[in-house]
């Protein structure tokens, strides 16, 4: 079918040129009836509300803010960017990089970027057709662009911010502007956002067209569905909360069932679910008799006085050590040893990567005032949890795959952060705190009779319950494969009865297995990918798409496996391997949740 | 009769000899169980598909399906084998099964526990031991029982040399075993099945031969008895029976446990011949449309034992003699050590329930394989779950009893009761199972034992049965005092069996708890102790009385009030 956008472009009388026109079909696009009929009362109210009816001539916004989203923090800043911008009356176009059309950018005069960074350095997901398109054999000329990124990352990772960093070489190597330096955010990337707003829109404001009068105000009293984030999350009730491994499985993972208001909470398979907790009050007691600090003290946090206790349990991050907090307490009791670590920074991640902060407060003891401890710790983070079911099948709950983090190191026993208040503290009929984080990196193919392989490893199985079942309840007819492994078939065999019906429904067609204390071999999902891998290329080029949930270190192992099949199946040689498997990538037929 | 055939026909049926979907079942990854079809098919191949009952709600509120693994059950006509495949069978059993062995009422063994990879490695085990579990289980004559008796040891290899002849004759012509199993390369041309057809039996059949005055097998409660007539040792020919069967069903009154008729004496040339004719009397004849009225038993009250005789005469091209006249003593085993005839010696041991395994108290997996490893003779189960260890030479005695004594393997110290008693697997593998059975009945035994020392009776052996439902694996039904599964912690008692196996027991009380049992005993054992003759058995002494009525015909009077 031809594109729509394309029939009117060429010598037709409408008003519309076709960047306009198909940045209209973008804007417009995923959108429901009811969206719909309201952005068509939108657009005409906006019509109305101009003195002149005749058009001014075309150009492209004066400001583009785009985004690229793994758990929903990259869009939060990039929304509140876009709120600032309308409040100080520009007409900012915001937009997601999976809606992005890459070749536009060389049309743009303003592009602020928000870019988050996955757990191997890589972009976004929906980020990699930009980042093929930048780097491809037919770059865009980018001398007219100026722009700013602001990026999102964790230090405790080893390419930290790698995304926005290569984000900003490329568009400067393509002979764009960079008007503010990036930014690299850490996990409290809070503190930080204002600052850049108000730097990016003063020379935004700048670069306002001559004729000022096109103030387009973003629609801040439309009746916007209410949107659930870290800051505003939504309160749900705990339906059901269960082990689902037998008590002599190495760990425990629990299925949690959330009750949610299917009219307010809509989610997507593959969305992961934000989830806020609240520290486990024994290790907040643990810290206090380290610190010899008192439960009441009153400390100062964002401008509220609270007590010590009531703080590190609601409002500091205990569990995830970070690289800034050791350095912080490495200061504040002038340790060498600590000093020392500052020196090289992967030492300092693994050291980080290691503890919680009770290890480091055992192991280098120290004074501390309860003001200092508050302000040295981060931000109690939430925690994002990959969705473990459809709305089409629930369409009022929402489900989690949890495993309990636990393990003894330092002589001491430790307990996850939000996994341990999953599991251990949560009980049916407690409210909790949750939002939805999109991930449009994870989905489905939107047509139902491409095959679809899913790897997952653990807990990394979570999506893929939610994929089976959006396809059973939409009626998908293509094939699906699950790739699962774990340790034992009889203790975690994750979901084994849900995957037993659908494939006794004609719904699976496909299971590769791989538990790796059940034999001696110790197999893993890779090498069950690898003795099918005629089946998963023919799969592959019957349009596959290819899944991959779980650790990183698994991910990984796949990546390689996958490349190994291709070359072998293929016949072709690592290098054409690799562009076979970047091609996928590109198409969205390749995804990955790894954390 | 005249409705539609039962499913299991279908598949039988279907099942190209009993191959089934079997290999596609054993790679299937996503399940422990087999495909529903070929859990019928696998019991032709010995083994039964089960789970864990303790573990299978919570299992099903983890997402995860049952606890499933396999019960295999040897092929070993009349309970013997050799030391040899004995440390083979205990190796298997630790290695590729739950560790433990289970010792049954059909004379072989059983392993429990085994999960689907297993199943192959394992038969593939007992086979190099030359031990196979072909119709361990299934609609075909399964394992033959044979007098394991000890003193006349002649008369033994006699008898013992016709249960393995008919137990060859009788096994189903498939090659399916040695295809799926031991990787058999398929026969070419296809292959019949002459004796079975494509259906092969509407239900199991059991077969036994014992020898008088022993009735250890429980010959009457087969479908198929030899009683061995011999003069000085020598076998002239068998009395032969038909009809004997355990299983019920509860509260259906249709169904029966039955003892075998006597059809008549045969000579020792047309014993095959006769036990074909009744096997394809029974496979054209017998209900294939309810498998709980199938059995044999069903088959002759339905068609008249005069008809049935005539038309296993017919078949077999034989005239029935009058069967000789014989004398039963007994039902339970001889314990310790016995003398025989050539001099060489056997000892019985006591396995409490037939489970050989290591436990605190007693290691009896150890101390039979301690013996194994230097016993030359051989071994053999027998059909009360025991095991002799046969052919001991005068100078090999004091070895071999020194270990049995330090392993807990003697009967030394058990009540006379305790040592004539049985009881089923049954929770929490066995699937038929409604009330708990060998996990159980010794701590019943305990309470037993002290009412029948605080009466005075503790000197006499009662011959008392437990099995958790009413199949009567244990046999139950022709034990002096018969425990019935009937729901968890329930049973129906049944009383009035003579303790020689030729009479069945009645149903006395329904539905009894623990106390309720216990209660009932103590009354009855008072009376006992009062009243009974000098050597009166307890089941006589109960019809005596008048406390049952005996069952004379149970197609007639077995649901007949007490």
């Amino acid at each position: 079918m031809r594109n729509a956008a394309n029939d009117v472009s060429t010598g037709s009388d409408l008003p519309l040129n076709s960047f306009q026109l198909s940045r209209l079909a973008q804007a417009v696009e995923g959108l429901t009836q009811d969206q719909l009929t309201w952005a068509s009362g939108y657009l005409a109210g906006m019509g109305a509300a101009r003195s002149a009816p005749t058009l001014a001539p075309t150009v492209a916004p004066s400001l583009t803010i785009l985004y690229a989203s793994v758990g929903g923090n990259a869009r939060a800043v990039a929304e509140a960017l876009a709120e600032s911008a309308a409040d100080r009356g520009l007409a900012p176009r915001l937009v997601s990089v999976d809606d992005y059309r890459a070749r536009d950018l060389a049309k743009e005069k303003l592009v602020y970027v928000v870019i988050s960074t996955q757990g191997e350095g890589e972009p976004p997901e929906g980020a990699l057709e930009l980042f093929r398109y930048l780097k491809g054999k037919k770059p865009p000329q980018l001398g007219e662009l100026e722009y700013a990124v602001f990026g999102l990352g964790d230090s405790s990772y080893e390419f930290f911010n790698q995304a926005a960093k290569d984000l900003d070489q490329q568009l400067q190597d393509l002979g764009a502007t960079s008007v503010v330096d990036r930014v690299d955010a850490d996990v409290d990337y809070e503190v930080h956002t204002q600052a850049w707003y108000d730097q990016v829109l003063k020379i935004a404001e700048k670069n306002r067209p001559a004729d000022g009068a096109q103030v387009i105000p973003l629609q801040r009293q439309a009746p916007a569905v209410v949107r659930y984030d870290r800051n505003h999350p939504y309160e749900a009730e705990v339906v059901d909360n269960r082990r689902i491994t037998t008590d002599d499985a190495i760990g425990a993972v629990h299925n949690l069932v959330l009750e949610i208001d299917p009219e307010t909470i809509r989610y997507q398979p593959g969305d992961s679910l934000g989830v806020l907790f609240r520290n486990d009050p024994a290790l907040v007691d643990q810290v206090l008799a380290m610190t010899g600090l008192s439960a009441d003290a009153a400390v100062a946090l964002q401008g509220r006085s609270l007590e010590l206790r009531e703080a590190l349990i609601n409002e500091r991050e205990l569990t995830q050590l970070h690289p800034s907090v050791v350095n912080a307490w490495a200061e504040q009791t002038g340790n060498q040893e600590l000093l020392a670590l500052r020196e090289d920074k992967a030492q300092l991640r693994n050291f980080a990567g290691e503890r919680q902060l009770i290890d480091l407060l055992a192991e280098y003891p120290g004074e501390v005032t309860a003001d200092t401890l508050v302000s040295l710790l981060q931000p109690l983070q939430p925690r994002l949890y990959s969705i473990a079911s459809s709305q089409a099948e629930t369409p009022d709950e929402v489900h989690l795959t949890v495993a309990t983090v636990e393990y003894e190191a330092f002589g001491r026993e430790h307990l996850g952060g939000a996994s341990g208040h999953l599991t251990r503290r949560v009980e049916p009929g407690d409210v909790q705190a949750i939002y939805v984080a999109e991930n449009n990196g994870f989905r489905l193919p939107k047509n139902g009779d491409a095959p679809v392989i899913m790897v997952g490893a653990g807990t990394g199985i979570a999506p893929f319950r939610g994929f089976l079942q959006e396809r059973a309840a939409t009626g998908a007819d293509g094939k699906n494969w699950l790739v699962f492994g774990n340790r034992h078939f009889h203790r975690d065999f994750l979901y084994q009865t849900d995957w037993i019906a659908h494939r006794d429904a004609g719904l699976l067609h496909e299971v590769s297995l791989a538990f790796s204390r059940d034999s001696d071999d110790r197999p893993y999902v890779q090498d069950r990918l690898r003795e099918n891998g005629a089946e998963v290329y023919r799969w592959l080029q019957e349009g596959a798409h290819f899944y991959v949930c779980g650790g990183l270190a698994m991910a990984r192992a796949v990546q390689d496996t996958l490349q190994a099949i291709v070359e072998t199946h293929a016949g072709l040689d690592a290098a054409a391997a690799a562009e076979y498997i970047e091609e996928l990538q590109a198409e969205g037929r390749y995804q990955k949740d790894a954390y | 009769m005249g409705g539609e055939l039962h499913p299991n026909e279908d598949i039988k049926a279907r099942s190209q000899h009993l191959r089934g979907t079997l290999r596609e079942s054993l790679v299937d990854p996503l399940t422990g169980a087999l495909s529903p079809d070929d859990t019928q098919l696998s019991k032709f191949h010995g083994f039964y598909e089960q789970d864990d009952r303790d573990l299978r709600v919570e299992r099903q509120q983890k997402f995860l399906e049952p606890y499933y693994s396999f019960m295999l059950r040897a092929r070993l006509p009349g309970g013997v084998c050799t030391p040899e495949q004995w440390l083979a069978i205990d190796a298997t059993g630790r290695e590729l099964a739950n560790g433990t062995i289970r010792l049954t009422t059909r004379q072989t063994f059983q392993f429990h526990g085994i999960l689907k990879k297993n199943l192959k490695p394992l038969i593939q085990r007992i086979n190099q031991a030359m031990i196979d579990s072909i119709s361990g289980c299934g609609d075909v004559n399964r394992n033959v029982l044979c007098d394991p008796n000890p003193e006349r040891s002649a008369l033994h290899a006699e008898v013992y040399g016709w249960a393995k002849r008919i137990g060859a004759h009788l096994l189903p012509k498939t090659r399916a075993y040695h295809e799926i199993w031991l990787d058999d390369e398929p026969v070419a041309g296809g292959e019949t099945e002459p004796l079975y057809g494509e259906t092969y039996l509407p239900r199991k059949f059991k077969t036994a031969i014992a020898v008088p005055p022993r009735n250890d097998v429980d010959v009457y409660t087969n479908d198929l008895g030899f009683v061995a007539i011999a003069e000085d040792d020598h076998l002239l020919g068998f009395n032969v029976l038909a009809g004997g069967g355990m299983g019920t069903t509860h509260d259906d009154n249709s169904t029966y446990p039955r003892l075998a008729d006597e059809l008549g004496f045969v000579q020792l040339d047309d014993t095959i011949a006769v036990a074909e004719a009744v096997l394809t009397t029974q496979r054209d004849f017998g209900n294939r449309e309810s498998r709980r009225h199938a059995r044999l038993k069903y088959t002759i009250d339905r068609m008249g034992l005069d008809a049935f005789v005539v038309e296993v005469e017919k078949r077999a091209g034989v005239r029935f003699e009058a069967a000789r006249p014989v004398q039963f003593t007994t039902q339970g085993d001889q314990f310790g050590w016995v003398r025989n005839a050539d001099g060489s010696w056997h000892l019985t041991l006591y396995i409490e329930n037939g489970r050989v395994e290591d436990t605190d108290e007693r290691r009896l997996m150890s101390g039979l394989r301690a013996i194994a490893a230097q016993h030359k003779g051989e071994f053999r189960i027998t059909a009360n779950q025991n095991l002799i260890v046969a052919n001991v030479p005068e100078e090999e005695k004091s070895a071999i009893e020194d270990l049995a004594r330090a392993h807990g393997l003697l009967a030394d110290g058990h009540s006379p009761t305790r040592l004539a008693s049985i009881a089923c697997v049954a929770l929490p593998t066995c699937s038929q199972a409604m009330a708990e059975s060998e996990r159980y009945f010794p701590a019943l035994l305990d309470k037993i034992d002290r009412l029948a020392a605080d009466h005075g009776v503790d000197d006499r052996a009662i011959v008392m049965r437990m099995t958790g439902c009413p199949n009567g694996c244990a046999r139950p039904f022709a034990a002096e005092v018969g425990l019935v599964g009937k729901g968890p912690g329930r049973y129906n008692l049944h009383l009035g069996g003579d303790g020689r196996g030729q009479r069945i027991a009645r149903l006395y009380r329904k539905n009894l708890n623990e106390t309720g049992i216990l209660e009932t005993l103590d009354k009855l054992f008072a009376d006992y102790a009062e009243q009974a003759e000098a050597d009166e058995g307890f089941g006589d002494f109960l019809i005596r009385a008048g406390v049952v009525a005996p069952v004379k015909n149970p197609v007639e009077d077995y649901h007949d009030s007490a």
